[in-house]
This record gives structure tokens, C-alpha cells and sequence, in this order.
């Protein structure tokens, strides 16, 4: 052991460290001309189908559009932390709107006079103080998706329709009603933001709500939300148990009758479960009289204000080609499977799925109930309300009054600003 | 050692200090400062100044205390489980066992896993495992699903974060246990000790440097757990195993207050501070040096 | 008791020992066989051998992961990292230990050991927006490359390793140091030729310990990297946890070929380890 291996090890580290300087000294920027954008996609499902879409881009327009994935739920944290500066973030983003648009709109550029922003749908747009900062991806929709196949949509089209054919199924054993699953959305998520989108004035009632003004166990649609919740919990399996893969698995294999889901399923059936004899039609959920499917934008386009001027008019042309030009729609439409927002893009209803075909029509005569919960605290679900629903599946004394009071008081709690 | 030669300690620590000071160091000061503002995180939106508020609110905020208690009783089961696994197989190993290095391979393996993607596995495991084992054998008072009973839930974390880092701590005392060198023990044994003598007076005092560092690192990174957190349990049922790191995680990144996170965290640093480096300079104090 | 009676116990005794550290791995069989199984396989029975051993989901997986340039993003930096954490926190931890009644060798060595106590949760904002402005203020890219990242895992990484080192410096005798000193040596030649091949066991912990965590570090990388040719391979691999639903048998996939090269690594490196107690014994 002599000094000569020690100092070479040690001479080849400090050569090694001295290359990569100069290497990052010299190297490429990311984004320095307006030749190349950045755009982070928050949607999983779709990285592999926009980085194609990508290669097109460059082939038609010669502009490099660098796509930066991750994983679902990481999107806001990587976000929000690479926009800290305007020579980490990136040219296109994507939030949900709501308060999660709100907290960032410091980053947004205005696209009030984008090409793109005539052909957004009616009340589609991301508006703040009359100016569009945000073009809508998607519309999506979620209802009550029912497997004809075992029980038909007229057994379900009321609240208490609905309850008998929970305890019916649950007496003859063969299947059960309904299924909920374990994930925040799921469990309490959606079924919530159905009540909140009956009310009169949905954003004002929010306020009220959070303000605690108003007490969601003293609203008629919640009161009966909680004797919903009471008959789940009765005649159903303990949603605690079930995820997300196995409710859609249960959905297809017959086991369940009927979920609480979106059009968003289809990725997952058309793929996995394609010789299924499951029939789905998707109905209002029949929350208290309610006839409507639950529409609402999940996600938007935004462009990079921080950055220079020449990437924001490329980040501008690129989502203006998206959504006119024959290839950005038929990827918009056919790879990702996206309902457009956008009037100018024509979708052909026969090829869509028939979960697809009911959101579309509902979204187009506009006979839908909105997305509430963009107006929520923000993270309100994560933190705070899957607790509560939890504690209402493993504590079988508490009644569904109570579920609704505690509800109420976590939106207190987490409206509070700090 | 020429105590004069300022030039060779400025040679030897000065790298060190310096990189480390930015990358960690300067974003810590940072993170204080701002737990005295009322802030939501995003550089481009305003700080409002508020003094010790966050500190005063934080408590008197039931679930951080909670969360806080949670962790300590999570640290304590998981340092002394993975400290005595890690210790009695490390023994195994370097005894005169056959498949000596085979066991010391499979011990380790755990730890190569990143904690995220154990709890997942885990998760099934105590769910979905446990019913189908408790179906079979029908001993349903150990198995049904741990995962939906609070007190069980954590124990479950306890569990994981056992078997993932007792590999690891394994590691640690087989160096210290090389350092014993072989005349000594063999010295002793003539001399009459074996077995438990042979351990608790001679190769226990001699591997404390060893004993030093592990409960410290076991200490450490049991007070910081969240990967598996996450994963197994995802702070549940009903926010009863939201521990220390993930209730100022959700504090910061889910409800946005993040001013209102940093002071927390500030808090439970000191806290926890004040406890491991008493627990370090005892234990340094009991080291022998050849 | 007779020796071969002797014997034999230790047989069994080992044995013993094997059956439950064999039971330990148990777990790690539902990652091996999860990743050969289709959707409708893993939804049915997720204990089960799988019904064919088809390689398709890791070829779609490595695809998908871009697994070469991943492996070599990951390699590059886990290494450059570790030999200069190695390169650093030795010597800084000979230096602090040997001037321990020092008040600023206390100080140092009491801030490297508190830190390890900071969640990186408290910290991840901080970072980066320190660097970013780093970044734009002086020009060189920091954010985004490999050596940025590099940088931050040496001040991460710096404590542990300072800590550990710390402790093992204790065992070497500080008469072999004064000879060296006596003879003329200088600082630099006692540790490098003296001290560091002393601290061979814990050098190899250090390694161990380091290579692992860096390797599989996911949060630090998340937000320093976007591009996709500087991405690791943990980085590639999550990108199957979709929001709702996770692709477990391409998930599983990926994971075993995140482990593969670090399995390899421990092999070899072990035999460090045999060579260290050989070492041990005979002195």
C-alpha cells in the first residue's frame, strides 16, 4: 500500500471533478433560444403519447419541445419548486385550476389575445379578474357507472331506488351493490363535490362552508349524502380494503354492480379488460334527486410569464398547433383520449367509448352539475377529509349526521390561513 | 499532531465545511427565517411578516402534538428492535457459523430496497396477506389487516422499518466487531470468559464506538421517516400514523402554509436535538480507545 | 460434547439461522414474481407463481425507462459522489477527531452531527431556490445537470460519513501517527499512508451506506433533474405510479433492474469485508 495508489485515486477524483466543471461550464442551457421549450406534463397516462407528438412538432415547425414527466402525485410539489426561478421552470405547465391555478398565477402568462383562446368552450376557460391565464386540456365527467349486464339504470335513477338495490344485492349475495374505493377521491372525494355542485351558488356556498357560517350537517343534499354514506357502509364491502385497480377489477368481473368513477376508467379497460361481458352506462349518481353528470375541466395549459418573451410566443404557437392544427387534434383526441374544450375540434360520438359518449353529451347541452372542489382549501382531501371518512368506515357507531359534522368542521380547520 | 499548522486543517476540513455549509447549512437558515411569515411557499407570492405566531399556533396544534408523540413511541420500538437484530445477527455472522455470508447477504437485501417501494409490498402484505393467512389458519386475532387498526397500523411501520434497516445496522457492528483484534478474545477466553461474560466485558465495551454510531443513526433516521410512512400507511387510519415528517410535508406542500411548516419543524428539530446529542455524548463518553 | 457432536449443532444452529433469514427475504419473492404477471393475473391473485414467464414487461419497462442512459446517469453520479465524500469526510474526520478538545473542532463536529437530525422536507424549498439563484446570478448551470447534483449529494452526504468516520478513528493508535511524524512525514503523507488504509472496515461501511442511498434516492433528484438524458434510474422507474393506479408488473420490472446492479455491487464489495476480518486476525 504506498502513497502512489492513494495519490493516483486521489488525482483521478480531483481530475474527474475538474472535467464535469468544465463540461457544466460549457454546456448546453435547457432553454436559452426560443428553439427549444420545456413543457412538464402532470398526466402520466399521456408522457409517452406527447413526446410523439413532440417528434412531430419538431418534424412540422423545426422547434424542439423537451417533455419533463413524473409521477402523478408529485406533479405540484416538482412544480412548485422548479418555478421558484425563472431558469428552472418550465415554459408549459399544467395545474388543476381552482386554488391550485390561484397560488400560481404569479407564473401564469395572460392568453387573453392567444390565437387558441376564440375556440374555448363557454365558461371553460381559466379566468381570473376577466383575463384567460389557462387553456382547458380536457372535459371530464364522472357519474354513476352501472353494469347493465346485472342491474339495469331504472333500479338506480332515485336515492332510494338506489338503497333497495343495495340491500337487495346484499341479501341475494351474488354481487354487491356498489363499491367505493380507498384513494381520497374516492372514498369521499366525488361523492362530496356532488353535493356541493347541487347547491344554488357552489363557489359562495365553499366560502360559507369554510367560514363556518354555514354547517354542511344541516343542508338538506349533505343529510342525505350521510344516510348514502350509512347504507354503503351497511351493504357493501369495506371500500379500506378495496384500491383502485381492484374497483374497476371488481366493475368488469361482475362483482360489483356499480362505482363511483369517471370516463377516465376507460384507459385502464380497454386495455386490460377487453374480453369483459360487462355492459357500463353511466348515470347521474342519484344523490337526493340529482339527474345530472358531474363536468368539469380537471386540468390547464399554462405558459411560462417569468420567461423570456421569444420562448413565450413559442410556448404559445406550440399549444396554438395542439389544438388547430390535423395532427395536434387527432392526438388530442385519439392518443390521449381526451374530451376536447375547444369548440373548433370536431369529435366523431360513434368512435368514443359509450362512458365517453355520455360526458360528451352532457357537456355539450351543458345539462351538468360543476366541478366543485378547485374552490376547496387547497389539499383539504388528502389531509384532511379521507381521515374523517376513514374514521367513518372503522368506527361503525358513528352515524352519517356526524360523518357530515365532522366534514364541516375539517373545512374549517383547513381553511384556516397561516 | 503539530496543533500550529492551520494550513493542513484548512486543507483537510475546509472542502468539507464549505460544500456542505451551502447545500445544507445556508438552506436551514433559510427555513427558519421563514417560519416567521406567513408565506404559501411560491417565491413569486408575498410573505407577510408574523413574528412567533407560527410557533405559538404550532403548540397548541393538537395533531402536531399527537404527530409528534407518535414519532417518538416509533422511534423507541424501532431503534431497540433494529439495534438488538442487527447486533445479535452481526454476532451470527462473524462467529463460527456456517453460510456465514450467505445470511449476511440476505439480512442486507432489505436495505438495498428504497422505502417507498417496500411499503407498497408491505402494504399488500398486511392487508390482503394477512386476511388471506387468517382465513387459512384461522388465527384472526393475529391476522386481519393491521393496516385499519390505529395501534396496529403502527406497529406495522415499526415492523417495516425493522426488517429494512436491520440489514444496515448489521453492517455497522460487523466493522466495529473487525476492530476487535483476535489475540485479545482469545487472551480473554483462556483467561475463562465465554458466552455472555465474553460479550458484556470485552467485546461489547470495545464495539461502543460502533453502538455509538448505530443507535445514533437508528435515532436519526427513524425521527425522519417518511418514504415508508407514505407507502405502508399514508398517514392512516384516520391520521394516526401521520408522523413527524409527513404532517410538516402536508403542512407545506398540501395545505400551502408553508411558514406555518417550517416553524413546526424548527420546533421538533430543537426538540429532538436536545435528546440525541445528550444520548451521543453519553455513550461517547463510555467508548474505549485502544 | 465431542467435536463431532459439536459439529453437528453448529450445523443445525446454522441451518436455523438460514430458514429464518430466508423467511426475512420473504417478501422480496412477491417482487421477483409480480413482475412477470399481466393486469388481470396481478388483480386476481397477487401470491401466485405467475402463469408464464414472459420477459415483455421488462422489455417494455426498458423501453419506457430509457434503461441505458438511466444506468449510466445513475452510475456516473453515485460513484463521483461516493469517492468524494470518501475523499473529504475522512480527512475532515481525522482532523476534528484528533483535535477533539479543540472548542472549533467541537463545534464542527456537533453541527455535522445535529443536521442529520433536519427532515430533507424542511429543506427541499430552501435548496433550490438558493441554487436557482445561484444559478442565474453567476451564470454556470447548476440545477438540471449532473455535477449540480453531485455537489449537493457531497454536502448531504457529508455528515453521515464525517460521523462515521469520527467514531473509527479512535481505533488507530496514535503512536503509529507520532512515528510518522518523527520520521518527517507531513500531515498529508501520515493520513493517506497510515490512517486511510487503517479505516479500511469502515471505509467500506461508508461506501456501502452511500452507493445505496444515492443510488436509490428519488426526492433530491426529482426536483434538481428534468431532462430526460440526465435522468437515474429511480427516477424512470416511478414514472409507473401513475395518480390512481400504479402499473405494478412493469413497476416490479423496473425496481428489479434498479437492484440488480446495486446486488452486484454488494457482492463484490463484501469480499472487502472477508478480506478486512482475514486482516483482523491475523494481526
Amino acid at each position: 500500500m504506498g502513497t502512489h495508489i492513494t495519490r493516483k485515486a486521489v488525482s483521478a477524483a480531483v481530475a474527474t471533478l475538474s472535467i464535469l466543471g468544465l463540461a457544466g461550464c460549457g454546456g448546453s442551457a435547457t432553454s436559452g433560444t426560443a428553439s427549444t421549450i420545456t413543457l412538464f406534463d402532470s398526466k402520466v397516462e399521456i408522457v409517452d403519447s406527447l413526446k410523439a407528438l413532440a417528434k412531430e412538432y419538431k418534424k412540422e415547425k423545426g422547434v424542439t419541445v423537451e417533455v419533463w414527466g413524473t409521477t402523478g402525485d408529485d406533479y405540484i410539489t416538482q412544480l412548485k419548486t422548479k418555478l421558484t426561478n425563472q431558469t428552472t421552470g418550465p415554459n408549459i405547465f399544467m395545474t388543476g385550476g381552482g386554488q391550485e391555478g390561484d397560488t400560481l398565477k404569479s407564473y401564469m402568462a395572460d392568453l387573453t389575445n392567444a390565437p387558441f383562446t376564440k375556440y374555448i368552450a363557454k365558461n371553460k376557460a381559466y379566468e381570473v379578474g376577466g383575463k384567460v391565464f389557462g387553456m382547458p386540456a380536457a372535459v371530464e365527467g364522472y357519474g354513476l357507472i352501472v353494469n347493465t349486464g346485472l342491474v339495469s339504470a331504472s333500479k338506480v335513477s332515485t336515492q332510494s331506488d338506489f338503497i333497495s338495490m343495495l340491500k337487495q344485492a346484499k341479501a341475494d349475495g351474488k354481487y354487491t351493490g356498489f363499491e367505493l374505493s380507498q384513494e381520497s377521491y374516492f372514498l369521499i372525494g366525488h361523492m362530496l363535490n356532488t353535493a356541493f355542485s347541487m347547491q344554488s351558488n357552489p363557489k359562495q356556498f365553499v366560502a360559507d362552508v369554510v367560514s363556518g357560517k354555514v354547517k354542511l350537517q344541516n343542508v338538506k343534499e349533505f343529510k342525505e349524502l350521510g344516510t348514502i354514506y350509512e347504507a354503503i357502509r351497511a351493504n357493501t364491502n369495506n371500500p379500506l380494503q378495496i384500491n383502485y385497480d381492484k374497483e374497476i377489477g371488481d366493475l368488469m368481473t361482475g362483482k360489483t354492480a356499480s362505482v363511483n368513477q369517471g370516463m377516465w376508467i376507460n384507459t385502464m379497460i380497454s386495455s386490460d379488460y377487453k374480453d369483459s361481458a360487462a355492459k357500463l352506462q353511466m348515470v347521474p349518481f342519484p344523490l337526493d334527486g340529482n339527474d345530472k353528470l358531474a363536468v368539469g375541466v380537471p386540468l390547464y395549459w399554462h405558459v411560462n410569464g417569468t420567461k423570456s418573451t421569444a420562448e413565450q410566443k413559442a410556448s404559445i404557437d406550440f399549444l396554438n398547433w395542439l389544438v388547430t392544427s390535423k395532427t395536434g387534434q387527432d392526438y388530442i383526441v385519439n392518443k390521449f383520449q381526451f374530451i376536447p374544450a375547444m369548440t373548433n375540434i370536431k369529435v366523431d360520438e360513434s368512435k368514443m367509448d359509450v362512458l365517453a359518449q355520455a360526458v360528451y353529451k352532457a357537456s355539450n347541452s351543458g345539462d351538468n352539475i360543476p366541478w366543485v372542489y378547485q374552490y376547496w382549501p387547497s389539499g383539504i382531501a388528502d389531509t384532511y377529509l379521507v381521515g374523517t371518512a376513514q374514521s367513518f368506515f372503522t368506527d361503525k357507531a358513528m352515524t352519517g349526521q356526524q360523518l357530515m359534522t365532522k366534514l364541516s368542521e375539517d373545512f374549517v380547520t383547513a381553511g384556516v390561513k397561516r | 499532531m503539530k496543533r500550529k499548522d492551520w494550513y493542513w486543517n484548512l486543507l483537510f476540513v475546509g472542502p468539507t465545511v464549505c460544500i456542505f455549509s451551502l447545500v445544507v447549512l445556508v438552506p436551514f437558515v433559510m427555513g427558519i427565517s421563514y417560519s416567521f411569515v406567513s408565506w404559501d411557499g411560491i417565491a413569486a407570492n408575498a410573505k407577510r411578516f408574523i413574528g412567533f405566531t407560527n410557533y405559538v399556533s404550532a403548540m397548541s396544534d393538537t395533531r402536531f402534538i399527537r404527530s409528534a408523540v407518535k414519532t417518538f413511541i416509533f422511534t423507541a420500538g424501532a431503534v431497540v428492535l433494529t439495534n438488538a437484530l442487527g447486533l445479535i445477527v452481526a454476532l451470527l455472522v462473524t462467529s463460527k457459523m456456517k453460510l456465514a455470508g450467505v445470511v449476511r447477504t440476505f439480512y442486507f437485501m432489505p436495505y438495498l430496497i428504497g422505502g417507498l417501494i417496500l411499503g407498497y409490498i408491505w402494504k399488500f402484505i398486511f392487508s390482503d396477506g394477512f386476511a388471506i393467512i387468517g382465513n387459512v389458519t384461522g388465527w384472526k386475532f393475529i391476522f386481519f389487516n393491521w393496516l385499519l387498526n390505529p395501534t396496529f397500523a403502527l406497529f406495522a411501520l415499526i415492523f417495516v422499518s425493522t426488517w429494512q434497516t436491520a440489514g444496515y445496522v448489521m453492517i455497522i457492528y460487523i466493522s466495529g466487531i473487525q476492530t476487535i483484534p483476535q489475540d485479545l478474545i482469545e487472551a480473554a477466553e483462556v483467561d475463562g470468559a465465554h458466552g455472555w461474560k465474553l460479550f458484556w466485558h470485552i467485546k461489547f465495551p470495545l464495539i461502543m464506538p460502533a453502538f455509538t454510531i448505530s443507535l445514533f443513526m437508528t435515532l436519526s433516521n427513524s425521527f425522519k421517516i417518511f418514504d415508508t410512512n407514505l407507502s405502508l400507511t399514508a398517514g392512516g387510519p384516520s391520521n394516526a400514523t401521520e408522523l413527524f415528517a409527513m404532517n410538516i410535508y402536508n403542512e407545506i406542500f398540501l395545505n400551502g402554509n408553508y411558514g406555518y411548516g417550517q416553524a413546526k419543524a424548527v420546533l421538533f428539530f430543537i426538540i429532538v436535538a436536545i435528546f440525541t446529542l445528550a444520548q451521543v455524548s453519553i455513550t461517547k463518553k463510555r467508548e474505549v480507545g485502544l | 460434547m465431542s467435536e463431532k457432536q459439536a459439529k453437528v449443532w453448529l450445523w443445525i444452529g446454522s441451518l436455523l439461522v438460514f430458514a429464518v433469514s430466508l423467511i426475512h427475504l420473504s417478501p422480496l419473492y412477491l417482487l421477483a414474481v409480480n413482475s412477470f404477471k399481466t393486469r388481470e393475473e396481478l388483480y386476481e391473485n397477487v401470491l401466485s407463481l405467475p402463469k408464464s414467464l414472459s420477459f415483455q414487461y421488462y422489455q417494455v419497462a426498458m423501453e419506457r425507462m430509457n434503461i441505458l442512459t438511466a444506468i449510466m446517469n445513475s452510475f456516473i453520479i453515485t460513484v463521483v459522489s461516493t469517492l468524494l465524500i470518501i475523499l473529504f469526510s475522512s480527512m475532515t474526520a481525522w482532523v476534528l477527531a484528533r483535535h477533539e478538545d479543540r472548542m472549533w473542532a467541537k463545534v464542527i463536529y456537533m453541527t455535522f452531527v445535529a443536521t442529520m437530525l433536519i427532515p430533507f422536507q424542511t429543506l427541499m424549498m430552501p435548496l433550490i431556490q438558493f441554487f436557482s439563484q445561484i444559478q442565474q446570478t453567476l451564470g454556470f448551470q447548476i440545477i438540471d445537470t449532473r455535477q449540480g447534483l453531485i455537489f449537493m449529494y457531497i454536502g448531504f452526504g457529508s455528515a453521515m460519513s464525517v460521523f462515521l468516520y469520527h467514531g473509527f478513528v479512535k481505533s488507530i493508535p496514535i503512536s503509529l501517527e507520532e512515528a510518522g511524524y518523527i520520521d518527517g512525514a507531513s500531515p498529508w503523507t501520515v493520513f493517506w499512508r497510515i490512517v486511510f488504509p487503517m479505516l479500511r472496515p469502515i471505509t467500506n461501511t461508508v461506501v456501502i451506506l452511500n452507493v445505496i442511498w444515492i443510488w436509490n434516492d428519488y426526492l433530491l433528484p426529482s426536483l434538481v433533474l428534468s431532462s430526460e438524458h440526465v435522468k437515474t434510474i429511480p427516477l424512470s422507474t416511478f414514472s409507473f405510479f401513475g395518480q390512481f393506479t400504479i402499473q405494478w408488473n412493469l413497476a416490479m420490472a423496473g425496481l428489479v433492474m434498479t437492484i440488480l446492479p446495486v446486488i452486484i455491487f454488494y457482492a463484490v464489495a463484501q469480499r472487502n469485508i472477508i478480506r478486512g476480518i482475514a486482516d483482523g486476525a491475523v494481526k
